[in-house]
This record gives structure tokens, C-alpha cells and sequence, in this order.
């Protein structure tokens, strides 16, 4: 509508200005106007317009990556879960029949708890260790051995979680591996590392600290660097001790870093996956099998596609339950500066 | 000599600085001492895996195990050659990462650029909307992306593990966080002088945003590298394989389970790894305090 009004009055305008001579001071009056009106109409329509087309051209890829890898797959995963399907005939919907069968299936209960269990003890120890970690070593003076303490602690983080689990299956052997012969030296039994259901279910949380213990220690290590040096300075002129200081600025002013951490380290430490896969395959028994391991199974070894899609859907409400809870209570809790 | 001891030792307020020192020495060395500590524990699996590579079968079978083996044999690393095509492996590692990360380079600071520069209708409830992905497992959209993969005609082709991975809304996010402290002046310089919007990103932008460019590259180069599920699921022919999925293959191979060929292989995982990261530790480092400071 204003498009074309604006248009049409410049235009009218222009050519009113070009019939008549230029003498006429309304005439003149008129050019001037007209020509504005066209030049801002002209700014309008150009910068404005082509903005958005730029905007858009620029999201394209992300967008279109998105529609097809997340919007559309998250939607039809959804209402998968709704459907009994064998990925070759068709789709049958059967409601939350899924859902009902998931709480009464014995095996998904027991890879809920193991992965639960999982989290609850990965997350301890990677985010607990790691906070202490980072606190030893921000507080050693010298900076060489701090520089060499953080990549030492950073390596595992780099290697593929395959290549982890390959080795340490080498090294955790009960008889013949080097972990238990030097364990022996010690005075210390053999352990079953890997063939004792719940000795397995301990070297999978401890192997994933040994590899993720670095990234939490990286991100508490940037914690306490934030952490201003005044507030030390004032609480030693205070006279406050080692322990004053830390448990009154240190783990305070760590807090944000704290539950930054317990949110990532939850999220992942639920999808848990490869380590288990590669290292036990589930077992002994079923004591390291994970939810997304019988997912797995379920969806690319028996085709139940629904009742797979199901068990993500249940991942994911746990996941979301959990990160909206921690978030909740982290307004108690984290202290912002 | 005898003088200058005394002297020294009359010298109290001497006395005092040296003995602060020590105390300060010695507090620092037991706070170091667990920590060093630990970090043996780190390497220690590593150094065996390399000693072991080198290792003949029977040696794995005395106690004690040697930890600095006999000879230095290479049968091990013949081993691996012998039994699988381990060079390919390591290849299509190379292009599957290479590919995922000049993509995301590209992309996400595209998106980053748009995001943080330019005004278009719906552009914060597209990036809401892409933050909350970030908050969805991946399993959820497992299957219907199986599917779609398929339909695509990628399924066991290596293209399974590009696609899907030609961008990201963390990249993006990072770049856009990047792009909004670039100050106007310079985009108004640019666009005086009549330069269009792809001029401004291509010429002004891209050139200021090495840093975050190089933290994601190294970001998604180590997360590409070392993506096994994708894979798992994708690829079914051994020509196709990455490297982690190669482990397994070979795992699989007559005798190798917890063998010295087995950890020849690892060896041969962790050379490139380990490199990278030497290289690369510092921007490593920093890219992950950074996207940790982000969500803090």
C-alpha cells in the first residue's frame, strides 16, 4: 500500500517537475519533496530488503540443517513413540502402549538404574575431583609445574573414547593385566576388574574420570582465574587463614563454575554409551548395560523402532526434568557476582 | 668461610626471609606432591600401551610383564597392516574431519555473522529456537535421521558422517558471540566505501575472527575425530571406516583381542592425537574455558 503511494507521488512529482519549467517556486517545492520521498522509499526498500534477504541467505545452511537433522527428526522421533514399528511394514499407532510397557520391562528399569548410578557416581568424581584438582593447582606457585600439571591432567581428553577403553581392557585383565600384577606387588588381591559385575560396573565410572577429569578441571581453573586477587588481599589483611579464604571466596566464587559443570557433566553422563559398548558390552550380566545401550539394541538389533524412540523420549524428559530442577535450585545455591 | 657461615646465621632478619622461603617451598611441594601424583596415573596407561605395542605374545603372559619390553619389535604394527587396511581407516578419518570442520568454519560464521549483524524478521526466535536444540540427546532424533540418511542415499557412505555434521548451533553461537563485539564503525566504513553484505563478511569480518575460527576448527576437529556412534550405526563396509570404528573391525580380526597388535593400534591412534594436541594445546585449552565461561 505505501509502497505504491509513495511511489506513485514521486513519480507524479518528477514528472510535474520535468514538464514544468523550473521557475515556478512550487514547483520546485514539489521536486524537492518528490525527490526525498523516492530516496527514502529508495533507502527503505534497498538497505531494509536486502538486509533480510542477506539475513537469510547467511542462515541458510544452519537452518536447513537444522529443519532436517533436528526439527523435523525431533517431531517424527516424538511421535514415534507412539507407533509399534518394524522399519519394513508399516507403522501401527498403538498410543502410549510404549510407555506402559517400558515401566513394566524389567531390562529398562535395570538400564535406568545403571544409568543413573552412572551419572550420580561420574558426576561426583569428575566434577567433585576435578574442582579440587584445579583449586591444588591454581594454588602452587610454581607456574611451570602448574602449566604441566594442567596438560597432564588434559591429555586423556583428546583421545578418542574407543582408544580408552580398547586400553584399558588390555591393562584391566584379572590374571594376566599389569594393573593387578603391580596391585599384587602391593599386597593388594586381584580384582575382578571387568568380570565381577559389580568391580565392572566401578572401572567404567573410573575410566571415565581418568578421561574426563581434565575438562572439568579446565573449566574450574578458568573459575578461579575470573576470581579478582583484591578480595585475597582484603582477606589477608583480615587476617583470614588458608581455610577462611577458601571455603569463604574460593568455593563461593567457584560456584558458577560448579554448576555450569554438574549440568554438562549430568547431560552427558546420561547418554553414556561407548565406553560400555566397547569395554563389557553390557555385561557381566546386565550390569553395565546403559538405557541408550538397549536403545541401541533394540532399534539396530531387533528393529523395534517405536519402542526404541520410546526410550529416548523417557532419556530425554529425565534429562530435561533433571537440568530444569538443578536450574531451579542453582538460584539458592550459585553465587553471582 | 668459617666467618661468613656465622655472619650469615647472626644475620636474623636474613634468617627469617630464608626460613619463610623454606616453609613456602615445602608447603608448596606437598600441595604439588598428590597432584604430580595423579598425574603419573594419567600417563602411566599411555606409557604401557606403547611399551605393550612393543611387546611379543609371550611376554604377556610372564609376570612380572615387562615394562620396558625385550626387544624393540615392530611385529605388532606389521600385525595391524597385515590385518586390516589400517591406512584407509586413518584416511577417511582425515576426510570425514577435514570436510565437518571447513564446513562448520564456513557455516557458523555465516550464521554468526547474520545472527549478530543483521536485522530479519524472526531472527530471535530462530536463535532461541536453535539454543534449545542443544538441550535434546541426540537419541531422540536418532532414528528419524536414520531414515532420512537413507532416503538420502548416504547410508554407508562416508557423506553419513559429513552431512549431518556440516554445522552447529555451538559454532555458531560461538561466532556470534564474537561478531557482536566487532565495533559498527568498521561495518559503516565498509559500507560507505559500497560494499555489500557478503563484501562485509567476507572482507571485514572473516579476516578479524581468526581466533574463534581456530578454537572451533579445533573444537570440532577433535570431536569429529573421535566420533564413534555416527559410524557405529552408518558405515557396515570396512573401506568406509573412520578410525574408532576401525579399532573395533580389528578387534574383531583372529587373535587380536588383548593383544600386542591390538595395542600397536592404539599406539598408532595416539601419535596423531598427541601431536595435535601439542600443537594445538593452547587454543585447545582456551576454546574450552571459553565455551565453559559462556555457559557459566
Amino acid at each position: 500500500m505505501q509502497y505504491s503511494a509513495v511511489r506513485r507521488i514521486a513519480q507524479t512529482g518528477e514528472r510535474f517537475s520535468t514538464l514544468t519549467s523550473v521557475r515556478s517556486p512550487k514547483a520546485q517545492e514539489a521536486a524537492i519533496l518528490a525527490r526525498q520521498a523516492t530516496a527514502s522509499w529508495n533507502w527503505v526498500n534497498s538497505l531494509r530488503a536486502r538486509e533480510a534477504i542477506a539475513g537469510y541467505f547467511f542462515i541458510l545452511p544452519t537452518l536447513l540443517s537444522f529443519l532436517v537433522f533436528f526439527l523435523i527428526p525431533t517431531i517424527s522421533g516424538l511421535g514415534m513413540s507412539l507407533f509399534d514399528w518394524d522399519f519394513f511394514s508399516d507403522p501401527d499407532y498403538v498410543g502410549l502402549d510404549n510407555f506402559i510397557e517400558l515401566s513394566q520391562d524389567k531390562l529398562f528399569l535395570t538400564t535406568l538404574k545403571n544409568t543413573a548410578l552412572f551419572a550420580l557416581f561420574a558426576t561426583a568424581g569428575n566434577v567433585g575431583l576435578g574442582m579440587f584438582i584445579a583449586i591444588g593447582i591454581n594454588s602452587i606457585k610454581w607456574s611451570w609445574l602448574r602449566a604441566y600439571l594442567r596438560t597432564a591432567y588434559f591429555i586423556p581428553f583428546v583421545i578418542s573414547t574407543v582408544v580408552v577403553a580398547l586400553m584399558f581392557g588390555f591393562l584391566l585383565q584379572e590374571s594376566t593385566g599389569v594393573v593387578n600384577y603391580y596391585l599384587s606387588r602391593l599386597g593388594i588381591q586381584r580384582i575382578p576388574w571387568l568380570s565381577s559385575s559389580t568391580w565392572a560396573f566401578r572401572s567404567i565410572v573410573l575410566i571415565d574420570v581418568w578421561k574426563h577429569i581434565g575438562f572439568f578441571t579446565l573449566i574450574f581453573l578458568a573459575g578461579l582465574q575470573a576470581i579478582p586477587s583484591e578480595l585475597y588481599e582484603a582477606a589477608l589483611v583480615d587476617g583470614a587463614g588458608r581455610r577462611v579464604r577458601l571455603t569463604r571466596i574460593t568455593i563461593p566464587l567457584l560456584t558458577p563454575s560448579l554448576f555450569f559443570s554438574l549440568i554438562i557433566a549430568l547431560i552427558g553422563a546420561f547418554q553414556v554409551f561407548e565406553s560400555m559398548y566397547v569395554l563389557t558390552n553390557g555385561g557381566p550380566g546386565d550390569a553395565t548395560r546403559t538405557v541408550v545401550m538397549y536403545l541401541y539394541r533394540e532399534a539396530f538389533g531387533s528393529f523395534n523402532m517405536g519402542y526404541a524412540a520410546s526410550m529416548a523420549v523417557v532419556l530425554f524428559f529425565i534429562i530435561l526434568a533433571l537440568t530444569i530442577t538443578q536450574v531451579r535450585l542453582g538460584d539458592r545455591w550459585v553465587f553471582y557476582r | 668461610m668459617m666467618t661468613s657461615v656465622v655472619l650469615w646465621y647472626s644475620d636474623t632478619e636474613l634468617q627469617d626471609k630464608l626460613r619463610h622461603r623454606w616453609r613456602a617451598w615445602l608447603a608448596n611441594a606437598v600441595l604439588a606432591l598428590p597432584l604430580v601424583l595423579g598425574s603419573l596415573i594419567m600417563f602411566l596407561p599411555l606409557v604401557w600401551a606403547v611399551s605393550f605395542s612393543f611387546g611379543q605374545p609371550h611376554e604377556f603372559f610372564t609376570l612380572p610383564p615387562p615394562v620396558i619390553p625385550s626387544a624393540f619389535r615392530l611385529d605388532n604394527y606389521h600385525g595391524v597392516f597385515e590385518r586390516v587396511d589400517f591406512l584407509r581407516f586413518f584416511l577417511n578419518s582425515v576426510f570425514v574431519t577435514g570436510c565437518v570442520t571447513i564446513a562448520q568454519l564456513i557455516t557458523c560464521s555465516m550464521g554468526g555473522y547474520a545472527f549478530a549483524r543483521l536485522r530479519f524478521p524472526g531472527r530471535r526466535i530462530i536463535f532461541i529456537l536453535f539454543l534449545a536444540s542443544m538441550m535434546v540427546p541426540q537419541h531422540v532424533t536418532l532414528i528419524p535421521v536414520f531414515i532420512i540418511i537413507r532416503g538420502m542415499g548416504l547410508y554407508n557412505n562416508l557423506g553419513a558422517l559429513i552431512v549431518p555434521y556440516a554445522t552447529s548451533v555451538f559454532g555458531t553461537f560461538l561466532l556470534k558471540q564474537f561478531f557482536e563485539t566487532i565495533p559498527n564503525e568498521l561495518e559503516d566504513a565498509a559500507k560507505i566505501d559500497g560494499a555489500g553484505f557478503l563484501q562485509i563478511y567476507w572482507r571485514v569480518m572473516l579476516p578479524l575472527a581468526g581466533p574463534p575460527l581456530a578454537t572451533l576448527a579445533i573444537l570440532t576437529f577433535n570431536s569429529s575425530w573421535n566420533n564413534f556412534f555416527w559410524p557405529l550405526i552408518f558405515i557396515n563396509s570396512a573401506e568406509k571406516m573412520t578410525l574408532p570404528l576401525g579399532m573395533i573391525y580389528l578387534r574383531g580380526q583372529d587373535g587380536v583381542t588383548n593383544s600386542g597388535v591390538l595395542m600397536a593400534a592404539i599406539v598408532l591412534n595416539l601419535i596423531p592425537v598427541l601431536i595435535f594436541f601439542l600443537i594445538f594445546q593452547r587454543r585447545l585449552v582456551e576454546g574450552v574455558t571459553l565455551s565453559g565461561l559462556k555457559g557459566a
